[in-house]
């Protein structure tokens, strides 16, 4: 399987839900701590080759792809901003949008997949804010985290209902339609730094937390944990649902692993890929083409394989 | 005082020593350690004065001078005001007043991580310790105490900042209070921070919520009697207004209240140390123990809130013993901290600090919802209650004139006169002035004319020569483009100037007068937020919108449904694997008609399953069905595909630990090669049933595999 190199440190991988070969990677010099960032577009061919890279000032923590537009990228930045690239330009034409809202670190960002048009930033300001592509200011902003909020999370089935996971231990459910969040889950003891919805079932949802575990809850009694998946030997980064198996999740944490589970069954972890040499941050699951992987971390290494083969084999 | 050296420099304690006093004889003392302050050296074997000022003594061997000077020098210890003048990446740039720019590394903070680094606007006046002052280097400052606490460390808000000398610092942190401040403090509750002791600056003094009113004989804050009401009735609005939203949907909470719970919360909130905290922390603190915000509500219904900090630290002055005058509030704060500047240098005495009121965002909310409840209750209060009685007084009143009428008459009616004209005289001079004003403003007008046009004249003619510089600039430089470097300069230089600019206090006041006050209210907004990063050391590179107005181009492709989208609506998993199956071939079509060799090596599956893979997956799923699927989603979704099977050995690796005890590799293998037979059995079985009834006949043959099934799909995958 083809490698792509990444001259800074990786920080989050997507694939496009329009062309089955693309995708793109967020990447920040100096481990993101400080320095420039980069925005990858990569085609996948016989090798992994590069269509665009867009520079930016700071780190690039997370991005997005537009769910209504093939060439359209929301890329979470360092110093706050969300910039939006369109692929199909120029490097000189891009960003076509800069949104400066947040006083501290976007961290996550996540395109709405059922009304398609809006967009919602997760950042370091304890704050989730909302926004749209057209306009040049956020739609809303929720601001009821006590810590960091590291990453947010639209529901597949609800187009106003998503869920953002914060450092301050709690998970929280909104519904845009609603004036403050609806519903508080303290998932761990420990800060949470990701969260995803299960795409089969609209009422499954799965933390990923620094306590190395990774949590699947039910909202409708999320008193207990429907599944606790251990197995990551340290933070958990990122976690992620399958587009195509209700049960099925991927997760990459600081041990350098990306893993496979099951919730449904009860030896859950049912692939185990350690083909990182340094933390593994950037997960994702191609939506059109089933069982395709690709992963990235803070090796610069951007792997892309198919479930059930070796990342690293040539 | 044994350690007084023989030469008796008890002469010169506290008394005025001047440059080129020798106070202390080393030659004279025996093995013995002293530590030396300010304004002191040694001088071969004698120890000199260096400037003039009182010559200190503290037990048991620290010698310094004292003086008052208008210019701080740094010494470890000392705790100081400082003004934020910028923010690198690791430090911000303090101005102390002293000699250079101090430090203060963005992690010496309670807690401090790079993750939260706080963010301070040029400006912001600090209240920070001296923790390293070498010659040659910037001092250091923390915002912990020695043990890495926050102390009362940190941003000083509201008020205003006095700049004073040194000597005046040192009277205001007198041990016996100063004068001054006892007096101040029994007219008026106000705070006030000291910088330090030995050579230090600033005053912040709050004049708190508590009008100075003379006539106001206790220094006691009314607003602490109105708040602790405030606060329930915020809270029973709350529970309503949760009560009245109904819950829409399954992700709104509908559990009700569970009393252990708020027993547990109520029993949390009534911890003396909690009540002190901010509502904020006891919020988050809750939320994280599992409790709902209903719950949360009651609990703190249940418990009244303390009343907020600017209410309850109305310490007017603390006094040196650092126990809080006048604070008759039923709850009893733990007594202010008294801040101890630990001096390496000099002063012995010094200490006591003044506590910083905050105003939290949660008391304007606590007002708001206070006067929101209150507003129907007090419109029903003044319906009964005042207006009768209003109406009774006026009539009271009005019959009073009524009777007093005829012997007032005579005397009012010649001040009614007088005043009239007195009125209609001030209104003819206030016509006057205005008139002037006016004819004022016409000369002025045209003089500014004239100066604008001057202006515009000098601008040209530099304009001018900017350009004529330009050229000769070119000149010098031949043919060569300009590199990058100098732009950055150039940067550098605008940068510069702009901190410049922005802080005028920073560079000019060296010699401003002493007395100079500036309100802190609002610390000067700046740049709306730039990242604490400097970008000295990394590449510049401009990643501004070129053109932000530019509309979005058009899609060129129309949404993909979503593989859950699209089972939804078909309940079945045949469209998926169609559209995707299309989706190739619009891409890769040529690729398609090859087979499997000339797929594209990310639609590759598992060389082990491809055999199978190809044309029967489609059927495959629904006998996989029951093993991976929930009751609860059986209506709305059914699997797609098969799982892309692992390689069964790495399924077995990963299971060897569990599985071993009950099944050798061998075992394990031969049954998942059955399992794969039995498969391909079923699915060609279902084939040969043809598409339209393979439904009844899987479903039948389903029952009778079931368990081999589910056992080969749980090795499997």
């Amino acid at each position: 399987m083809p490698v792509f190199k990444t001259p800074f440190n990786g920080y989050s991988v997507k694939f496009s839900p329009f062309y089955e070969n693309q995708l793109a990677v967020a990447t920040a010099q100096n481990f993101g701590i400080l320095g420039n960032g980069r925005v990858h577009v990569l085609q996948l061919g016989p090798t992994v080759t590069e269509r665009a890279a867009f520079d930016t000032a700071d780190g690039v923590y997370d991005l997005c792809w537009s769910e209504s537009h093939d060439s359209l990228i929301v890329a979470a930045i360092a110093d706050g901003s969300l910039k939006i690239y369109d692929s199909s330009l120029p490097p000189a034409a891009n960003p076509i949008r800069s949104l400066h809202e947040h006083a501290r670190e976007c961290h996550g960002v996540d395109f709405n997949s059922v009304r398609k048009d809006s967009f919602l930033s997760a950042s370091w300001d304890d704050t989730v804010k909302l926004w749209t592509v057209d306009r040049p200011a956020s739609v809303r902003t929720f601001k009821e985290h006590a810590y960091c909020v590291y990453s947010a999370a639209w529901n597949p089935r609800h187009a106003d209902v998503f869920a953002s996971a914060s450092g301050d231990c709690t998970t929280r459910i909104w519904d845009v339609r609603e004036p403050g969040s609806t519903m508080i889950l303290p998932a761990h003891e420990f800060e949470i730094l990701s969260c995803d919805w299960n795409k089969y079932d609209d009422c499954i949802i799965a933390t990923a937390s620094v306590d190395k575990s990774i949590k699947v809850w039910d909202v409708r009694n999320y008193r207990i944990p429907v599944a606790v998946l251990n197995g990551h030997g340290y933070a958990v980064r990122k976690v992620k649902f399958s587009p195509h198996r209700g049960s099925l999740m991927a997760s990459c944490s600081y041990d350098m692993t990306v893993c496979l589970w099951d919730y449904m069954v009860e030896d859950a972890l049912i692939g185990r890929y350690d083909h990182h040499t340094e933390f593994a941050v950037g997960v994702d699951m191609s939506v059109l083409v089933e069982g395709l992987l690709a992963s990235t971390g803070w090796d610069e290494l951007v792997y892309v394989w198919q479930h059930g083969t070796d990342p690293r084999a040539p | 005082m044994e350690s007084k050296p023989s030469t008796t420099p008890s002469s010169f304690i506290d008394q005025q020593v001047f440059p080129g006093d020798v106070v202390l004889d080393l030659s004279k003392m025996a093995n013995q350690t002293i530590k030396l302050g300010g304004g002191l050296r040694q001088d071969g074997d004698v120890i000199s004065v260096m400037k003039a000022g009182k010559l200190r003594f503290s037990k048991p061997n620290k010698y310094w001078v004292e003086s008052s000077n208008k210019r701080y020098v740094p010494s470890a210890g000392d705790n100081v005001l400082g003004i934020v003048v910028d923010a690198k990446a690791d430090n911000f740039l303090v101005d102390i007043k002293g000699p250079t720019l101090a430090f203060l590394p963005v992690l010496a903070f309670e807690g401090g991580t790079r993750r939260n680094i706080p963010k301070f606007e040029m400006g912001t006046l600090l209240y920070v310790r001296v923790v390293k002052a070498n010659t040659g280097m910037n001092p250091e400052l923390s915002c912990m105490d020695a043990s890495g606490k926050a102390a009362e460390y940190g941003p000083l808000k509201e008020g205003f900042m006095f700049e004073s000398s040194t000597g005046l610092s040192r009277t205001l942190l007198s041990s016996p209070t100063c004068p001054v401040l006892e007096t101040l403090g029994k007219k008026l509750a106000f705070e006030i921070a000291v910088g330090d002791s030995v050579e230090e600056h600033t005053v912040m003094a709050t004049p708190s919520d508590a009008p100075p009113s003379s006539t106001d004989e206790k220094p006691q804050n009314p607003v602490s009697q109105v708040t602790q009401p405030s606060n329930d009735d915020r809270q029973d609005t709350k529970v309503e207004g949760v009560k009245e939203s109904s819950p829409t949907s399954v992700f709104v909470n509908s559990e009700p209240i569970r009393e252990e719970q708020v027993q547990n919360a109520v029993k949390f909130l009534s911890h003396p140390k909690v009540r002190g905290s901010p509502v904020m922390y006891r919020r988050s603190f809750l939320e994280r123990k599992g409790l709902t915000k209903e719950e949360i509500d009651e609990a703190f219904r249940r418990v009244p809130d303390p009343t907020p900090a600017v209410a309850t630290t109305q310490s007017v002055v603390t006094n040196q013993d650092g126990q809080i005058k006048s604070s008759s509030n039923g709850q009893q704060q733990p007594p202010a901290q008294v801040l101890q500047p630990t001096p390496v240098g000099p002063v012995g005495s010094s200490s006591k600090m003044g506590i910083l009121s905050r105003f939290h965002w949660y008391h304007a909310v606590f007002a708001v919802g206070f006067l929101a409840v209150s507003g129907a209750g007090t419109a029903v209060l003044i319906k009964n209650a005042i207006v009768p009685r209003l109406k009774s007084w006026i009539r009271k009143v009005a019959s009073e004139e009524d009777e007093e009428g005829p012997m007032k008459e005579n005397n009012a009616k010649p001040n009614v006169a007088e005043e009239a004209a007195a009125a209609a005289k001030a209104a003819a001079a206030a016509a006057a002035d205005v008139a002037r004003a006016s004819q004022d403003i016409l000369i002025t007008k045209s003089e500014e004319k004239r100066y604008f046009e001057e202006l515009i004249n000098l601008l040209n003619v530099q304009t001018n020569e900017m350009k004529s510089m330009s050229n000769a600039v070119q000149k010098l430089e031949g043919g060569q483009s300009i590199n990058g470097r100098i732009t950055v300069e150039e940067q550098a230089n605008q940068r510069v100037s702009r901190t410049s600019s922005r802080q005028p206090y920073t560079n000019g006041k060296a010699d401003a007068d002493s007395s100079s006050v500036r309100s802190l209210s609002p610390p000067a907004p700046v740049e709306p937020s730039a990242a604490p990063h400097p970008k000295s050391y990394m590449e510049e590179i401009n990643d501004a919108p070129p053109n932000p107005n530019q509309p979005v181009s058009n899609p060129r492709l129309a949404p993909k449904p979503k593989p859950w989208e699209s089972n939804q609506a078909q309940n079945s998993s045949l469209t998926t694997f169609q559209s995707q199956e299309s989706s190739n071939g619009s891409n890769y079509g040529d690729n398609q008609l090859n087979g499997d060799d000339t797929l594209p090596w990310w639609q590759r599956k598992n060389v082990r399953i491809t055999e199978i893979e190809t044309a029967d997956e489609q059927k495959f799923g629904s006998p996989n069905l029951p093993s991976n699927e929930r009751p609860v989603q059986r209506s709305s979704w059914v699997p797609p595909q098969p799982p892309p099977v692992v390689m069964p050995e790495a399924a077995a690796a990963i299971r060897q630990p569990k599985k071993s005890s009950y099944l050798s590799d061998d075992q394990l293998l031969s049954q998942s090669t059955d399992v794969t037979d039995e498969l391909q059995r079923i699915t060609k079985i279902s084939e040969s049933g043809g598409a339209v009834d393979a439904n009844g006949q899987i479903s039948g043959l389903q029952s009778a595999e079931l368990p081999q099934e589910e056992n080969g799909s749980y090795l499997e995958t």
